[in-house]
């Protein structure tokens, strides 16, 4: 997420609200004036904006666990993407460089095969449209296992 | 909980077999909470490609499924992770896996039965689950993180690290003996079991979510069980 542009970053505003509090009382926060004096926000319009990686370190020292801070911060990157089709394309279709070499340790990033605002089939498969595929698939012997394992064909 | 799904059963979420009833369960009790590395996607395709190409399956029916699949995952319903920052995870676990190879591994069911299972080599492919299930309970370390597999391998790997795991293939034998796949010729109802099919399945296994034993309760694939 680090190289998206700032437009679909976290705001301040975004940010208070998965925090539950108000604007003026997460401006306040400890972690909020550090992020200030580090000068990693930019200013895209009105909006004060979080580069992604800090949006979810921030989550995280408010409380969250990292799973829930990284889930929320790609919701709301995941939401302003879907309203800059031009910035998801770019996404899709990039190429980003590999961390191999260059992470120590491990991390959680969430992905998302295909922006939201393509279509991908059923919006809403659910259980129910499961059990119909099922229903319609049942008995169908279809060797999944061994072609997972190239054993198959 | 955490359920990491490998790309069997994420593929038999979708495409039924005797293991989908107890994926299913998982699935239904738990939106949200089903979790697996991005390379998923290319994993799953590639073997509903390989069931298309052997005309077991329509090219609409791979469109459905793997629609259903991304839709899944719009909806935050399967949590995708990068693949990209678990390559750390991924060469510990099969470094791990390695100085471990061939050691034997007792283990023991929630019934106390016994198995002793030599430890196997892990595919690539495979580390990466474990990875990721590694790397969820380190960042959940109060929560329990569950490999979900058919691949008797990846369990037996899974749990020579100490991880939880559940083969979606446990079942009761229709008789309450805890039991992964086909019993074999020795089990004297065992007739309609051989293959291991849903159709006509007597198991009435059913994963305990409230009692929630360790590993869910899962059977033990290919062991030579002995009785405590």
């Amino acid at each position: 997420m680090i190289d998206l542009s700032p437009r679909v970053w976290p705001s301040y505003s975004d940010l208070a609200r998965s925090l539950g509090v108000r604007l003026t009382s997460f401006k306040r926060l400890r972690p909020v004036d550090r992020l200030v004096a580090a000068r990693v926000t930019r200013k895209v319009g009105n909006e004060i904006k979080v580069p992604p990686a800090k949006a979810v370190d921030l989550l995280t020292e408010a409380g969250l666990s990292a799973e829930a801070a990284s889930r929320e911060v790609s919701k709301i990157v995941q939401r302003r993407m879907a309203r800059v089709p031009a910035l998801a394309d770019d996404r899709v279709q990039g190429l980003v460089p590999s961390t191999v070499g260059s992470m120590q340790g491990n991390a959680l990033k969430r992905v998302f095969y295909a922006p939201p605002n393509r279509p991908t089939g059923p919006t809403q498969p659910g259980d129910e449209h499961i059990r119909g595929l099922h229903r319609r698939l049942a008995g169908r012997f279809v060797p999944v296992e061994d072609y997972l394992r190239s054993k198959g064909e | 909980m955490h359920f990491i799904f490998d790309a069997g059963t994420t593929a038999r979420l979708y495409l039924p077999d005797v293991s989908s009833r107890n994926l299913l369960e998982i699935y239904g009790r738990f939106p949200g909470e089903i979790h697996a590395p991005s390379l998923v996607l290319g994993e799953i395709t590639a073997a509903w490609l390989a069931g298309v190409r052997a005309k077991l399956l329509t090219l609409a029916e791979y469109d459905e499924l793997k629609s259903a699949f991304l839709a899944d995952v719009s909806n935050g319903r399967i949590v995708i992770w990068s693949d990209d920052t678990l390559h750390n995870a991924v060469v510990e676990i099969q470094e791990m896996n390695s100085s471990m190879l061939g050691r034997q591994l007792e283990i023991r069911t929630w019934s106390n039965s016994a198995a002793h299972l030599a430890v196997p080599r892990i595919e690539t492919s495979d580390a990466y689950y474990l990875a990721l299930a590694r790397v969820l309970q380190e960042a959940n370390p109060r929560d329990r993180a569950i490999v979900v597999t058919n691949d008797n391998a990846a369990w037996t790997v899974a749990r020579s690290l100490g991880m939880e795991a559940f083969h979606g293939r446990t079942c009761d034998l229709g008789i309450g003996h805890t039991h992964v796949g086909a019993p074999g010729a020795n089990f004297p109802q065992g007739r309609r079991c051989i293959p291991c099919q849903l159709d006509g399945c007597p198991s009435h296994f059913r994963i305990d979510f409230d009692g929630a034993p360790p590993n869910l309760g899962s059977g033990i694939p290919r062991q030579q069980r002995t009785h405590a």
